[in-house]
This record gives structure tokens, C-alpha cells and sequence, in this order.
């Protein structure tokens, strides 16, 4: 399975699901911003020490965390 | 009198509407989280009085951090208010996920669509919208003043409007699940939705004990977003990514990021000290104290004889006061380069290269805010804590906070540094400024593996567009801040300084101690406290009295000083006074060193504390004082060691010492982490293979 994290920069995925091992705080917020499963992302940069992430979402971009990312499952669009 | 509530996602400019709606001055800025608290005020259309509130920003009705949580209380306590709901219409899909949860909730929803960037608005259909979403629709540039006037006009008519429910995109839902409460004021058909998305709050509230429900948040998520998907109104905007440019390429680069902050910050240092900040901050000075100082005193000597009033006019007054007008420019100059970071979006991006170092000590990347914000005044940054989504994560931000250098510390560097650094002082107030960093990152760190560990963390954070910072907006910043200092020199300072003045001229029977040659009331009371400060090198009755008055407001130690001083001519004479063994406050280098590194570190003004207080509590805001007067305490007996030391043998043997230290130290650990064992006291695996041998 591909995680976001595991993505390159300028990758287009679709996003799959979620780990069951997301905090479900976390996957709420995800949702409320239109991240869930059918969702097209652009994976942007890493961070200097690769602890975070950026992405293209909607059209707008969000900095989310590695190991967060590491719990979106995705699927080459 | 109607009242509305302006609720929002983050940065889409509700306090902008805030303002030209009230006339309002409130902090605006180019990044998520700038309100942190409700804000009331009122406007007035055609003789009728309305009220509006701001709200902090939320993305949606189920909070995720404290200052979300402000906002929803708000509005559940608030259900009849009509709702000023302000989209940003670069993202207006994702804003409109907010305005269809009002709907739901049955608000009264009045959607205005905000355009920053003053494109035309021609590709959003506003009477289909209208139509579609079953609310009144306002398109407009927030700080338009003829397009918010328009917007007073169609508010007035909102009574008028008919609202209607639109497409019922959620579908039916099960109207049997268990409630707690029976007159239930929120619609219902929106608590089971909300229950279904297992929100925490309304859980707590209204589901009946011991019923479990599945998390179904996707699920209505994805049918809100399909359902915006669908609106035709809005088919036609203009759809190009928001928050990136070509400039962060370079600004996000792993080689350039971290050198071109370095470089924005020694910038701003050195004009705000030093160079463009201290001309203008001599000029003022020239002006106050030589030219208005000197003809008031001689105003006032000409109808008043009495010497003791002449004195109180000429020292406290504008020897005390006047030090730390002088210093009016460089503040100014602070807060307007934090004002351009604030402004121009590079915040989000700063957050974004932190969050690396910050993770490690249990903080988010958002706690950038907090930390420059600390730079310039600490009780208002502390209330920016309230956007961590961890309570551990906010206690930790807000007991960092005070170990930022505050605006109101920089007249102590600049006459401490300036009498005794000259040029190299510019050296000694990056290096006090660092020290307040690494001290503050260090204090969380101890407490991410002590007793406050943060829960996982998302830093999930929408990056702010980069724009070039807008005139008024920086105008508006430096207005308020600068209105609060003026206020604060003009109340409370000109107070503090006029008793400390008479506590230190009139000794215990009320003898006025220039004539008598008695000892002051507060050289009795500071000398029976200043041997505390005796091993910090400052152990004298002024230096001692002049912290315990900080403690009101970091601003009075320089005037105090003025006084003791008896000091009427402004930066430079305090300045030379210092070096002076037959002034009251006097210093040695090194122990002016260690004084400038306790101002910083020691227990923050009152108004700080009161913040503290309200946020983590009088418990933590105790130890918070406690705390920061030990490590200022031990941090300047270090600082006033090491001085007296390279004093004492000058630079290169001190160095030669230290290095031979560092190398014994490390000599030590090393031998001492080897793994030892009785038998042999050697290392273990050496031990196995002697045994094997026998």
C-alpha cells in the first residue's frame, strides 16, 4: 500500500482511506478540509528534516505532518 | 438591537469586515489565528444601533483547538443571531463547507463572499447562489468602504429575507437515537448529524449514557463537498492554487530557507537597534529632554521655589519618563518589521521550516506566532497559545512566552550595553535575544519529557498567500501597539515613577534626603534586599529597588535608574552614570552583563501574569514566576562569572581555560558512560571474553 509519506514531490494521488491508527480528531479535521477517500492531492515539498509535508489540495496548499501523512493510504491517479 | 455574529474560516478577513463594518481598529493579519477571543462593538445604519461580534476562525462547527472552541460556544450560545458568515473567494468551496453546518444548525445565515485580491466578481452568480443555498448573498472587498456601506444596507433588510432549507443533500436520518435532553434549543435534525460525527462537545451534552455510535464524519463530509460540487453559482470561479508562488521555491528551499530567516531577522536587529532606530531614537531624545526637558524645568522653577517639586518635575518626569519615550522610535520600528512578517504571509512559511525543531519539544510549528509575536510584547502574544490543539502543547507555549525578549526590555540593553559595549553591543542583544530562544525551547523540552507530553500532533496548517504587506493594515498595527505604550507611559509609568521618586528622595521621617543627607525610604528597604543580588555582582540598594519596580512594568527599571541616578539628560548621561562607582546604580562590565540577562529572564510584568493566569491558571503561573526568577538568578551568576573571569585574564587565556575544561568534562563522560563491571572494572564485553579466557 502507498502512504502519502512515501510520495515525491509532484506526485498526483488519489487518497484511499485512512489507517485505522489515524486519531479520529486528526481524520475529522482531514474531512472538514475535503480530505477523504476520492480526494486528488499534489504532494508539494518535505520540510529540511522531513518531519512535514506540504500538499496541493482543492486548490489550496496545507502542511500537514509526516507521520500523519504516513496514516493516508494513496493510490496513484 | 440587532446583533450579528461574523464567523469565518481563518484568514479570510472577518476582522478586516470587523473594522470598516465598526470602525474598528482591531489587529488584522496575514495569518491563521490573529483573533483569539470574541471582540463586540457596534455600528450604526440609518439611526438604528446594530451590535456585531468577531469570532476566532473556525473550518468547522466541531472545534479542534481552544480558540475554535471560543467560537462554537459562542454561537450555540447565540442560536437566534443572525450569522455574518465571510467566505474567501479564492476558496470558496471549502468556505462554503462551514456556511451549509450554519445552515444545518438553523441560523439565520447572511453569506458574504470576500474578494482580497480585488478581482472581478463576475464569475460567481449571486442571485443563483442565493437561490441555491436559500440565504442572501453579498459579494465585496472587506476594506471597501462604499462596498460595506451597501452591506450595512442589505443587513438592516434581513428580516426581510425569506430563508429557506436548501437541497437536502445529508438525506434522512435516524430521528430515534437516544437524547440525553429533551427541550433540545439546537435543531435536531443537525444534533444527530453532529452526533453521528461523534462531536466531543454536543456528545457530552445530549447523547443519552452508555449508547455508542459510529463516526459517520466522513460520510457527511463527503456529502456536504459533493453537495458544493453541484452549486452552478460558483462553477465559474476562478480556479488557480492559493498560497504558492514562484517565490517559495526559493523562500521553502532546504539550502536557502533557513539562511534567508537568519538574515530577515540580523536585518531587523540591526535597524531596529542600531543603525536607522538609534539616529531617530537620538534625535527624540535631543528634542524631549534638551530642548522641551530644559525649558519646562526652567517654566517651572520661575513660579515654583519649592526645590523638592522642581527636582520631582526634572527627574521623575522627564528624566524618567522622557528615557523611555526616547526609545519611542525603535518600538515603532519593531513592530512595524513585525508587522511586514505578519502581513505579508511569510509567517505560514516560517511555521512550516520550525515545525522540524518544534515537534521535538512537544510544540507545533504554529508556536512560531507566539514566539515572534513574544518579541514584541508577551501578555498579548500568550492569548496566541490558544491555537494549539493540545492542552499540554498551550501550557508549554505559554510558559516559553515570557523568556522572549519583550519590546519593553530594550531600553535596559541599549543604556546597559551602550555604557559598557559600545559597538559591540549589537553582539551582546542578538546574543540576549538567542539566549531567550534557546532558554525558552530548552524549558519546553524539560517539560515534553517531565510532565506535560503533548499528544500527537497534526500541524495541519493552511499556508497564507504571500502578498506584499498592505500600508494600512502595517499602519494599523503599529497604532495600536503604539496607543498601548503611550497609554501605558501615561498611566501607569508617570505613577510608578513619581512614588519611586519620592521613596527614594524623602527618607522615614520626611526629610527631603538632598538636604538632610539621610537615607531614602527605599535605600533602607533596598539595601536590606540587595545582598540577594550580592553574588550577581549587583548587590547595590538601586540596581535591587530598580527590578523590584520592573516587576510592574519592564519599562520602569530604566526610569528608576534616571531617578536614582538623579538623571535628567536622557540615554547617553544614564549611560555614562552607570560607569560612575559615585552613582547610586553603578556597574562593572561584567555584572552590567549579568544584569541585562536577569532583566530578561526574571519574572514577567503584572499585566503577563494576569494573562498567565487566565490561560493555564494560578498554579502553573506561580511556578511560571518561580521558575523564571531561578534560571534568571542562575543564568546571571553564570553570565557575571564568565565575565569577571575573561575580565580578569582577557579573552585568550579564557578561552584556553574553557577549552581545557570542555576537554576534561568530556574526558570524564567518556570514561563514565563506558559499561563497567566489578569483576574486571573494565568494560563488559572485555570482562566476558577475560572470563572465557579463565
Amino acid at each position: 500500500m502507498l502512504y502519502l509519506s512515501n510520495c515525491l514531490t509532484g506526485d498526483k494521488v488519489i487518497v484511499a482511506g485512512f489507517k485505522s491508527e489515524m486519531p479520529q480528531n486528526i481524520k475529522k479535521r482531514l474531512c472538514q478540509l475535503g480530505i477523504f477517500s476520492g480526494t486528488e492531492i499534489i504532494f508539494v515539498q518535505k520540510s529540511i528534516l522531513k518531519k512535514v509535508i506540504l500538499i496541493e489540495v482543492n486548490f489550496y496548499m496545507l502542511s500537514i505532518r509526516f507521520d500523519i501523512a504516513s496514516m493516508i493510504e494513496v493510490k496513484h491517479a | 438591537m440587532h446583533k450579528f455574529l461574523l464567523v469565518g474560516n481563518a484568514n479570510t478577513g472577518k476582522t478586516t469586515l470587523f473594522n470598516s463594518l465598526s470602525k474598528s481598529n482591531e489587529h488584522t493579519g496575514n495569518w491563521h489565528g490573529v483573533t483569539n477571543q470574541e471582540k463586540v462593538a457596534k455600528f450604526k445604519f440609518e439611526k438604528q444601533i446594530y451590535e456585531v461580534v468577531d469570532l476566532p476562525g473556525i473550518y468547522s462547527m466541531t472545534p479542534h483547538s481552544f480558540e475554535e472552541k471560543v467560537a462554537t460556544d459562542y454561537i450555540y450560545a447565540n442560536l437566534d443571531c443572525p450569522v455574518i458568515n465571510i467566505c474567501d473567494l479564492n476558496n470558496i468551496q471549502r468556505n462554503l463547507f462551514l456556511t451549509l453546518e450554519l445552515i444545518e444548525l438553523g441560523m439565520k445565515v447572511f453569506l458574504v463572499i470576500n474578494q482580497m485580491d480585488k478581482k472581478p466578481f463576475n464569475n460567481v452568480d449571486v442571485d443563483l447562489l442565493k437561490n441555491e443555498l436559500g440565504c442572501p448573498v453579498f459579494l465585496l472587498d472587506a476594506s471597501n468602504k462604499k462596498q460595506v456601506a451597501n452591506l450595512k444596507a442589505e443587513l438592516s433588510k434581513i428580516n426581510e429575507f425569506e430563508f429557506k432549507l436548501p437541497y437536502n443533500y445529508i438525506g434522512d436520518v435516524d430521528y430515534n437515537l437516544h437524547i440525553k435532553k429533551q427541550n433540545v434549543k439546537i435543531n435536531k435534525k443537525y444534533l444527530i448529524i453532529k452526533l453521528y460525527e461523534n462531536d466531543k462537545y454536543l456528545m457530552e451534552n445530549y447523547l443519552a449514557e452508555n449508547v455508542k455510535i459510529p463516526d459517520l464524519s466522513e460520510t457527511f463530509a463527503k456529502k456536504r463537498y459533493e453537495f458544493i460540487a453541484t452549486l452552478k453559482s460558483i462553477k465559474h470561479v476562478d480556479k488557480k492554487v492559493y498560497g504558492y508562488s514562484g517565490l517559495d521555491k526559493i523562500l521553502l528551499n532546504k539550502y536557502l530557507a533557513l539562511p534567508i530567516f537568519i538574515s530577515i531577522l540580523l536585518c531587523i536587529f540591526y535597524l531596529t537597534f542600531f543603525s536607522l532606530g538609534a539616529f531617530i531614537s537620538n534625535f527624540l531624545q535631543y528634542l524631549i529632554q534638551d530642548l522641551f526637558g530644559s525649558w519646562f524645568i526652567h517654566f517651572i522653577s520661575s513660579f515654583v521655589k519649592t526645590q523638592w517639586i522642581v527636582d520631582l518635575f526634572d527627574v521623575a518626569l522627564i528624566g524618567g519618563i522622557g528615557s523611555i519615550l526616547s526609545f519611542l522610535p525603535q518600538v515603532t520600528l519593531l513592530f512595524f518589521f513585525l508587522a511586514i512578517l505578519e502581513d505579508s504571509g511569510y509567517l505560514s512559511r516560517v511555521a512550516f521550516l520550525f515545525e522540524d525543531i518544534f515537534s521535538k519539544v512537544g510544540l507545533s510549528g504554529k508556536g512560531v506566532y507566539t514566539l515572534l509575536m513574544g518579541f514584541g510584547c508577551s501578555a498579548s502574544a500568550i492569548l496566541t497559545s490558544r491555537n494549539m490543539e493540545d492542552k499540554n502543547a498551550k501550557i508549554k507555549t505559554a510558559l516559553m512566552t515570557p523568556f522572549m525578549s519583550c519590546s519593553a526590555k530594550l531600553p535596559i540593553y541599549a543604556v546597559l550595553g551602550g555604557a559598557f559595549f559600545g559597538a559591540g553591543n549589537v553582539v551582546v542583544v542578538l546574543g540576549l535575544y538567542l539566549l531567550g530562544v534557546v532558554l525558552g525551547l530548552t524549558l519546553c523540552y524539560i517539560l515534553e519529557k517531565t510532565s506535560f507530553k503533548s499528544k500527537q500532533q497534526s500541524f495541519i496548517l493552511e499556508f497564507a498567500h504571500l502578498r506584499f504587506a498592505k500600508p494600512n493594515r502595517i499602519f494599523a498595527i503599529i497604532f495600536d501597539n503604539l496607543k498601548q505604550f503611550l497609554i501605558r507611559i501615561g498611566s501607569l509609568l508617570i505613577c510608578v515613577n513619581v512614588i519611586i521618586w519620592l521613596l527614594s528622595s524623602f527618607s522615614f521621617r520626611f526629610g527631603y534626603v538632598q538636604f538632610t543627607g539621610e537615607k531614602s525610604m527605599l535605600q533602607v528597604l533596598g539595601e536590606l534586599l540587595c545582598f540577594i543580588f550580592k553574588p550577581l555582582g549587583f548587590g547595590n540598594w538601586g540596581a535591587t529597588s530598580a527590578l523590584i519596580a520592573g516587576l510592574v512594568a519592564k519599562e520602569v527599571v530604566v526610569s528608576s535608574i534616571a531617578i536614582f541616578n538623579g538623571v535628567s539628560g536622557g540615554e547617553n548621561q544614564i549611560s555614562k552614570s552607570l560607569s560612575s562607582p559615585s552613582s547610586v546604580v553603578f556597574f562593572t562590565p561584567a555584572s552590567a552583563l549579568a544584569y541585562m540577562a536577569f532583566c530578561l529572564l526574571y519574572t514577567p510584568c503584572i499585566a503577563t501574569l494576569g494573562v498567565l493566569k487566565n490561560e493555564i491558571g494560578t498554579k502553573l503561573m506561580l511556578f511560571s514566576v518561580i521558575l523564571q526568577f531561578s534560571i534568571a538568578y542562575l543564568i546571571a551568576f553564570l553570565v557575571f562569572k564568565i565575565s569577571s573571569f575573561i575580565e580578569l585574564l582577557g579573552i585568550f587565556q579564557t578561552v584556553l581555560i574553557v577549552c581545557a575544561v570542555l576537554f576534561i568534562v568530556f574526558c570524564i563522560i567518556f570514561v563514565l558512560s563506558k559499561k563497567r563491571c566489578l569483576n574486571c572494572n573494565y568494560c563488559k564485553k572485555k570482562c566476558k571474553k577475560i572470563k572465557k579466557d579463565i
